[in-house]
């Protein structure tokens, strides 16, 4: 089947099978390895990514589905070199150890801060209780999305 | 000076750009796909396997039985020849499976989906046996044996040490205390899972391997092993581990993808555990049961301890014997008795093997000994820390396996943890339901010198442009040791961290080195860098003072450049003087660290716990926890804050509520929706604090610290249950069902 | 990836109809119970007929003090509408116990109520408050109490060729709560979940729906626990008597979470909050 998908700003054009998951093919097929595969079941987070605007589990979404939609992974956030204010404040709070639970997290902070520029510390622990993370204690994570919150506003207009 | 202040990682661009290369993340043109056929029965005989149907599957290329395969045993956790009394009780594939996940065959394919399909056409014949499920039970006589090749009884490995004589010192004591407990079976979950790619070169007899592995070496050693080859003919490459905590500290698929490369014509296989395969064919927390005997005197001296253990191994012995035998140090290094005893047996059952975790062993042991602690206390009267401060050790104590205790400050850890928790304000100021408690933990810093010889490999070179390039095999797991290591040489050589690039060795390279594990990595990893920094320095320095025309003890480095001492305006670049040794000389400027050691410094460390029951749930809140560490030097403070509360974050999971759980050797929750780790949602408020040493150069004396947050927690949890609520349970984890139980066993559930 | 399946997506409800009339044909909306059971085996569909694609089941509307909500809403939207929280309350509190932000983003009214799970969250505040499920086939509509729809675990009353239009809500202007025990925290299923709608003058209890989940084959509308307390004075005692009460009426089974004999426990405990609740709110 023939899906036409925008993702990070790129179209792309692809042939795929019903029974392939969109991280499957961000993965696969557009080499985009930055989103990662954890469960397959929907529990830990680590495929999150944007689809429309929504954080969503990409290993729980079929290929065929974005069809037409906006998709955004971790590999559309930094620009021109630059790292976007929240990767920066996770190198600046410590907030990765292994990183494999950092691209997901980072995307579903962004859904949080798209959708609610000034969140509490209760809205990040919210918008983050998906995804998992085995070596530390979240802090360091909710330091940094809260810190990014502060100066994300200008930088998230421009990139959707 | 970089060290004991923080920078930003070394790999933190790539991780928070999603450009670090994890395992799953390596593709080839021609790669395949590989499938494991795993065991329904918890113990059987492969009798017939038929592969002709799977393998005219199109899209197949390779397929494995026990019959394609070496038949040379080994151990997933060999290290060297000092563990010779490993049972050496694993093949690649075996016409024999012991646990419900065991190996069966191996399938390469075009793609996952195909793999999967063809192991569905495997015809398998098996004969069942009796299995057992029960370390107990598998001691008995008549229990079916499950490496009747290798053990007699089931029993993987025994263990009896001890000095004085026990059943003297319980009659010169007042008091006998007795108590039997119990730990369960936990679950890795790092959130990576385990895989591997190998590639297979039949016209040169060499095989390339990458792997998400703790261990590199170590897996180098166990392949040419298992598959007879030389070890100069294998090269091993680890990528990007998204999470160890031991569950990648051995071999677990490599061997079999070298295999099917070979057997598919050299084309490169890539095998990915799924979340299922986690759970079920990779390894747990071995499970303990123990019974404690202690003799105490009426003003609160421990006279004798006796330890009996016996630990559930599982179907393959793995790293068991070395684990039962450090267990044994746990109840060793931190009181002071004059009569101990310990004895303990690890043995196999039709489980899914049980291997290093976060902690070996040391969560299991702690729980028993610090429980033990608290309740003597408690039943004598006394006030837990005066209990502890009375028997604890301190510097200058010899103790078995280890030696003389060196830089221990777990004294300074209890007091400055009591005072930072409010611990006899809170002891005064006793509220409904809420309860207090504190454990002690003594951990390794790299394996003692007398279980392993331990060493560490590395070479520091200033490039002809005055950079320095450090080669390192010291594996990056997720602590920043490599950051850490990157930080040493910087101070070293008094250069801009900036300018220190760190090349991640595989073991082509031949700078030898364990692995990460053991809290090892900073310690061996650092001492192993500063050495060859040294060396390289000594080369710059001799060069220097040519060139400025002064003696060597006259000159110090900084910011990049050599200076006279008390005569700054004579210096010279690094550059230059590696320009003149390089082009002048003709020799790179390369300095070789070998660094092994004599003393092994333990860490020590107190933890305080607070928390609330809810007598109609059974529920724990934990409000706080202070976690306190005697670690010799904060090499990166952040970094190392947020290892401890990674550690105690699991310490939580172990107490209340990670549990997996078994019926008939079977995993009846093998996925992350129904084992339990802790989310967002549950953290509690964790402070960390960090004692250092007072030694003059203390980040040689850098102790591990990645384990340690972890091993007091479900002791001090205990405590404060029966602090709370006055309910003592003796059984890992404190879930709220078995709170509630308790408590309406002791009648004071709500309706009191 | 999953074994193979063919995948449709229909512009019409009535084409959808009649493409699930076909064996192994599934309806497929927002999959995270779906796919999910795909992977672990325990479906095996030929074929996923993908609904999000046709109009006019994603509504959520108020009028004439009726609510209706069309099955392909979001849990993250009823979560999130204004007019839900302020009027259906417990139908918010409910959505938003449920999974992750990613899990509510896809998961849907009609998958929560069609999986017919008995843990399903949703299912206990739309039987207190009364609602109906309006379901579209092939023969035509019908519409079911709510408290009809599950069968038994994973079987829901809907017929080969049938799919869930919308749900319709009554108004409410009783005193209403949901409350959900898990072991961690709320992303996880529930070991015992319960939904009260009261209808209270002073400390009278003139009428009062109880229904709860995960405690049971299906979601259980508690009649004996009612009947302790309708037209009753609401005191401690009484309460109590209505725990005691409920934890015998729920038909509990022992599994991986929790054992029948801690749901029962647990039970009491839900009851005793919900109306110490209740009462607080209403003083």
């Amino acid at each position: 089947m023939k899906v036409k998908m925008n993702v990070n700003g790129r179209d792309y054009e692809l042939l795929v099978e019903p029974n392939w998951s969109l991280l499957d093919v961000l993965r696969d097929k557009l080499r985009l390895t930055g989103t990662k595969k954890g469960c397959e079941e929907g529990e830990c987070g680590a495929c999150t990514v944007i689809v429309d605007g929504k954080a969503v589990n990409s290993c729980l979404v079929l290929a065929v589905e974005a069809d037409g939609k906006k998709i955004f992974t971790i590999e559309g956030l930094a620009g021109n070199g630059e790292l976007h204010p929240l990767q920066r404040a996770f190198v600046e709070h410590h907030a990765f150890q292994c990183g494999f639970c950092t691209p997901g997290m980072i995307m579903s902070a962004l859904a949080l801060l798209n959708e609610k520029p000034n969140p509490t510390e209760e809205d990040v622990k919210k918008a983050i209780a998906g995804n998992l993370c085995r070596c530390a204690d979240y802090t360091n994570i909710i330091k940094a999305i809260l810190e990014a919150s502060k100066d994300v506003r200008h930088i998230i207009r421009s990139q959707s | 000076m970089y060290v004991g202040r923080d920078t930003p990682r070394i790999d933190a661009i790539d991780k928070v750009t999603g450009r670090a290369v994890y395992l799953d993340d390596i593709t080839f043109p021609d790669l395949l796909y590989a499938k494991i056929l795993r065991s329904p029965h918890p113990h059987a005989y492969i009798l017939k396997i038929d592969t002709s149907e799977a393998e005219r599957l199109p899209g197949v290329k390779a397929i494995l039985t026990f019959k394609d395969v070496p038949r040379i045993p080994f151990n997933t956790s060999y290290r060297g020849p000092f563990h010779s009394y490993y049972p050496f009780d694993e093949y690649i594939l075996e016409d024999k499976v012991r646990f419900i996940g065991d190996k069966v065959a191996a399938v390469a394919a075009e793609d996952p989906l195909i793999a999967e399909e063809a192991l569905k056409l495997i015809k398998v014949e098996y004969q069942p046996l009796p299995a057992v499920f029960d370390p107990e039970e598998a001691i008995k006589d008549g229990a079916p044996q499950i490496h009747p090749e290798v053990s007699s009884r089931n029993v993987i490995s025994e263990w009896v040490i001890g000095w004085g004589d026990v059943t003297q010192g319980f009659r010169d004591a007042d008091y006998m205390f007795e108590g039997e407990y119990k730990t369960h079976r936990q679950a890795h979950c790092a959130i990576e899972t385990h895989g591997s790619v190998a590639k297979y070169d039949a016209n040169a007899g060499e095989l390339t391997v990458w792997s998400t592995t703790q261990v590199p070496f170590n897996v180098r050693r166990v392949l040419s092993i298992a598959l007879n080859m030389p070890v100069a003919k294998i090269r091993v490459i680890k990528t990007c581990v998204g999470g160890g905590f031991g569950g990648k500290d051995e071999v677990f698929d490599e061997p079999i993808v070298a295999m099917l490369s070979k057997k598919a014509g050299g084309r490169p296989v890539k095998i990915c555990y799924s979340r299922e395969e986690e759970f079920t064919a990779t390894r747990v927390r071995h499970p303990a049961i123990y019974q404690l005997k202690s003799g105490v005197k009426k003003d609160g001296t421990i006279t004798s301890l006796y330890v009996k253990v016996l630990l559930d191994g599982g179907a393959y012995a793995t790293a068991s014997p070395q684990l039962l035998r450090v267990n044994s140090t746990y109840f060793m290094n931190l009181y002071r008795y004059l009569n101990f005893r310990f004895e303990g047996l690890v043995v196999y059952t039709n489980q899914v093997p049980s291997g290093a975790m976060r902690g070996y062993g040391a969560p299991q042991a702690h729980f028993a000994l610090e429980t033990h602690m608290n309740e003597i206390a408690g039943e004598l009267g006394f006030d837990p820390i005066e209990f502890r401060l009375k028997n604890i050790r301190r510097s200058g104590d010899e103790v078995p396996i280890f030696g003389e205790i060196v830089g221990c400050r777990l004294e300074d850890c209890i007091k400055i943890g009591a005072e930072k928790f409010e611990w006899y304000k809170l002891r005064r100021e006793k509220e409904k339901d809420i309860g207090i408690g504190v454990a002690l933990h003594s951990h390794v810093t790299s394996p003692p010198p007398r279980i392993i010889p331990d060493q560490s490999t590395a070479t520091v070179c200033v490039t002809e442009d005055g950079g320095v390039t450090l080669i390192s095999p010291i594996a990056e797991i997720g602590s920043g040791s490599t950051t850490a290591i990157v930080k040493i040489v910087a101070d070293e050589l008094g250069v801009p961290f900036e300018r220190v690039k760190l090349v991640e060795a595989d073991t082509s390279s031949e700078l030898f080195d364990y692995g990460t594990f053991a809290d090892r990595a900073n310690f061996m990893g650092c001492n192993a860098a500063r050495l060859a920094a040294k060396e390289a320095k000594q080369l710059i320095l001799q060069k220097a003072a040519e060139m400025l025309d002064s003696r060597l003890e006259d000159l110090e480095t900084a910011n990049g450049r050599i200076y006279v001492k008390h005569s700054p305006e004579r210096s010279v670049s690094l550059e230059e003087v590696a320009k003149a040794i390089y082009f002048k000389t003709g020799r790179p400027v390369i300095g070789v660290g070998c660094f092994k050691p004599e003393v092994n410094p333990m860490a020590w460390g107190a933890t305080f716990v607070k928390l609330k029951v809810d007598r109609h749930t059974g529920k724990v809140n934990i409000l706080k926890i202070v976690s306190v560490h005697d670690l010799g030097k904060a090499i990166s403070p952040e970094e190392v804050k947020g290892q401890i509360r990674g550690a105690v974050a699991w310490g939580v999971g172990f107490s209340l509520r990670e549990e997996v759980i078994t019926r008939d050797g079977r995993i009846m929750n093998p996925t992350l929706r129904d084992y339990k780790l802790c989310r967002s949602l549950d953290v509690p408020e964790i402070e960390p604090v960090i004692v250092e040493a007072d030694v003059e150069r203390p980040e040689l004396f850098v102790k591990g610290v990645g384990q340690n947050g972890l091993i007091a927690i479900a002791p001090a949890v205990a405590a404060a249950i029966f602090d709370a609520v006055g309910i003592r349970i003796r059984e890992t984890p404190l879930s709220p069902e078995k709170v509630w139980r308790a408590l309406k066993e002791k009648g004071v559930t709500e309706e009191e | 990836m999953w074994r193979k399946f063919d995948y449709l997506h229909p512009n019409t409800l009535d084409e959808a109809c009649k493409l699930c009339l076909q064996e192994g044909y599934r309806i497929f909306a927002g999959g995270t119970d779906l796919l999910v059971k795909m992977k672990q085996g325990l479906e095996n569909p030929r074929c996923l007929v993908d609904i999000k694609g046709i109009k006019g089941l994603d509504h959520i509307v108020y009028e004439e003090g009726v609510l209706r909500i069309g099955s392909l809403v979001t849990l993250r939207t009823l979560e999130t509408s204004k007019i839900i929280q302020e009027k259906f309350g417990i139908l918010s509190v409910a959505a938003g116990s449920m999974g992750s932000v990613q899990i509510r983003n896809r998961g849907t009214i009609g998958g929560n109520l069609c999986n017919a799970s008995p843990a399903a969250d949703l299912a206990p505040p739309l039987i207190v408050l009364g609602a109906k499920a309006k379901i579209v086939g092939c023969k035509g509509a019908r519409t079911v109490d709510v408290k009809d729809f599950f069968i038994e675990p994973g079987v829901s009353t809907l017929q080969p060729g049938e799919v869930l239009f919308e749900v319709t809500v009554p108004e409410t202007k009783r005193e209403n709560i949901f409350l959900k025990y898990t072991v961690s925290n709320l992303t996880e299923i529930a070991i015992a979940n319960i939904a009260v709608s009261a209808e209270l003058e002073n400390e009278m209890c003139k009428d009062v729906k109880i229904a709860m989940g995960s405690v049971a084959p299906t979601p259980l509308r508690m009649k004996k626990t009612e009947e302790v307390l309708r037209d009753r004075r609401i005191t401690d005692e009484l309460i109590r008597r209505a725990a005691q009460t409920a934890s015998n009426e729920i038909q509990p089974i022992s599994d991986i979470r929790a054992s029948a004999e801690y749901r029962r426990g647990i039970t009491k405990f839900l009851i005793k909050q919900a109306f110490e609740s209740i009462m607080r709110r209403s003083r």
